[in-house]
């Protein structure tokens, strides 16, 4: 590779308009290519995404869906800022969400305050979890963007023994914990969306101020500290899902929809800049919110909206790339 | 216990279960000789297996089948050649990119052309 086309680095300009158009455009054109292949209309497909996910009465279903993602998206900004990459999300997820589904049975009768002590040991075990990379890299040169990575693996294994074993519901067939209490679980706002969405949004524009007006935003490179901020946050969404919307630990049922890969992507894009991350993570929330609706009124398979995000995304990579070198 | 563990079965098994990491490995080391750090592997693997079910089931042979996973996965590549060279792209970035867009490729094609859906699939976020 010549000097001008060497890797760039992590971190650098904010993301200007015209990229971003650009790459939707150009999702919209290749999407629509693979609409007709199967044979339907695009425009009636994409008028589908854009209803079943911006009108009214289906905006309370993006936030919820984006209560998650926005979430793991600052999990994973938060190091980006300081020049780290956090992977591991998916355990740290799945460490929260075993913590929420645990606490309020072990606070019978208290069950609200069960699941604030759930949400807190949540933010508290994912957090430790994280610190542990980073101490790993600060004391013994572990690199963090393997170990991250790799401490997922356990985590996954030992949450999911947990689920499917001793702590397994066995009056259901399914590896899934015992339910929630009713009281223990999180106050519903209106439809599906619940005061978990207030958590995360308030975190979010903690993080915005944290990264903005604080001296706490130069000093990101604290590795340590920065990993159990990134990996609370991370804990707690996997508390508020469970809390919120599963009431209780279904093994697999936090890593399979990927909130750590979408929510890492919206963060690469604009190099971990909050207020971008959040934008790219809603926009991803819509998006896949509305595949649902596509696929119920076009049947168009909603995996379509996976193609459009990765097609924004890979886009956007190389259009910035491109950009600079010019 | 040390005796029953060390049968043939165990050798043809090890064999078996080491091929897909070998190759997966001898890739990534390939990509790493010319300083693409490649991210992407997982969704490459998926787009061959899938282009081999594409050719082995319109080919009616297992050779068409490789032959269409090979030229498929190669094609993807050129995302992460291109991309990370020329445009110069963050290759972690694309490759994270391009394993999202294999899984979300692979699962509509497998629909458009075969008109199923996996259940695996149809829960990817």
């Amino acid at each position: 590779m010549s000097p001008f086309s060497s890797t760039p680095k992590l971190g650098g300009d904010r993301l200007r308009i015209p990229p971003v158009a650009l790459a939707i455009g150009f999702a919209a054109l290749a999407g629509a290519a693979l609409i007709l292949v199967s044979g339907h209309n695009p425009l009636s497909a994409y008028a589908e995404i854009v209803r079943g996910s911006l009108s009214p009465g289906a905006l309370p279903d993006t936030l919820n869906w984006a209560t998650p993602l926005v979430g793991m998206t600052l999990a994973a900004a938060i190091p980006l800022r300081g020049g780290m990459v956090n992977l591991g999300g998916d355990g740290q997820l799945v460490i929260g969400g075993l913590i929420g589904a645990l606490a309020p049975l072990f606070f019978p009768g208290h069950s609200a305050f069960g699941a604030a002590v759930g949400l807190a040991l949540a933010g508290l075990g994912g957090g430790l979890y994280a610190a542990l990379a980073a101490w790993g890299e600060v004391r013994h040169g572990v690199p963090m963007l393997i170990s991250s990575l790799l401490l997922s693996y356990p985590a996954i294994g030992v949450t999911s023994y947990l689920a499917r074993f001793p702590l397994r519901n066995v009056s259901t067939g399914l590896p899934q914990t015992l339910m929630v209490p009713p009281d223990a679980r999180l106050y519903v706002l209106s439809g599906a969306l619940n005061v978990g969405s207030l958590l995360i949004a308030a975190i979010a524009l903690a993080v915005v101020f944290v990264d903005r007006r604080t001296s706490g935003g130069y000093e990101l490179r604290q590795a340590v500290r920065t990993m159990f901020a990134s990996g609370a946050i991370a804990g707690l969404v996997g508390a508020i899902i469970v809390l919120g919307s599963q009431f209780r630990f279904i093994d697999g049922a936090l890593v399979t929809p990927a909130y750590t890969w979408s929510g890492l992507m919206a963060a690469l894009l604009v190099s971990g800049e909050p207020v971008g991350a959040i934008v790219a993570a809603l926009f991803f929330a819509a998006l896949q919110t509305g595949g649902f609706a596509m696929q119920r009124e076009t049947s168009v398979p909603r995996v379509l909206t996976l193609v459009l995000q990765a097609i924004v995304i890979l886009f956007l990579a190389m259009r910035r790339g491109l950009g600079r070198r010019m | 216990v040390i005796e029953s563990l060390f049968t043939p079965f165990l050798f043809q098994s090890t064999a078996q279960a080491i091929t897909p990491i070998l190759f997966a490995a001898l890739a990534g080391v390939l990509c790493g000789r010319v300083g693409v750090f490649n991210l992407a592997l997982e969704g490459q693997m998926l787009v061959g297996a899938f282009a081999a079910i594409v050719g082995s089931y319109f080919g009616h042979s297992a050779f068409g089948g490789v032959a269409a996973a090979m030229a498929a996965t190669a094609v993807f590549s050129l995302i992460l050649g291109y991309g990370a060279t020329i445009f110069c792209g963050d290759p972690v970035v694309i490759g994270i990119g391009m394993n999202l867009l294999a899984s979300g490729l692979t699962a509509y094609l497998v629909r458009v052309v075969f008109g199923v859906s996996d259940r695996v699939s149809s829960d990817l976020g």
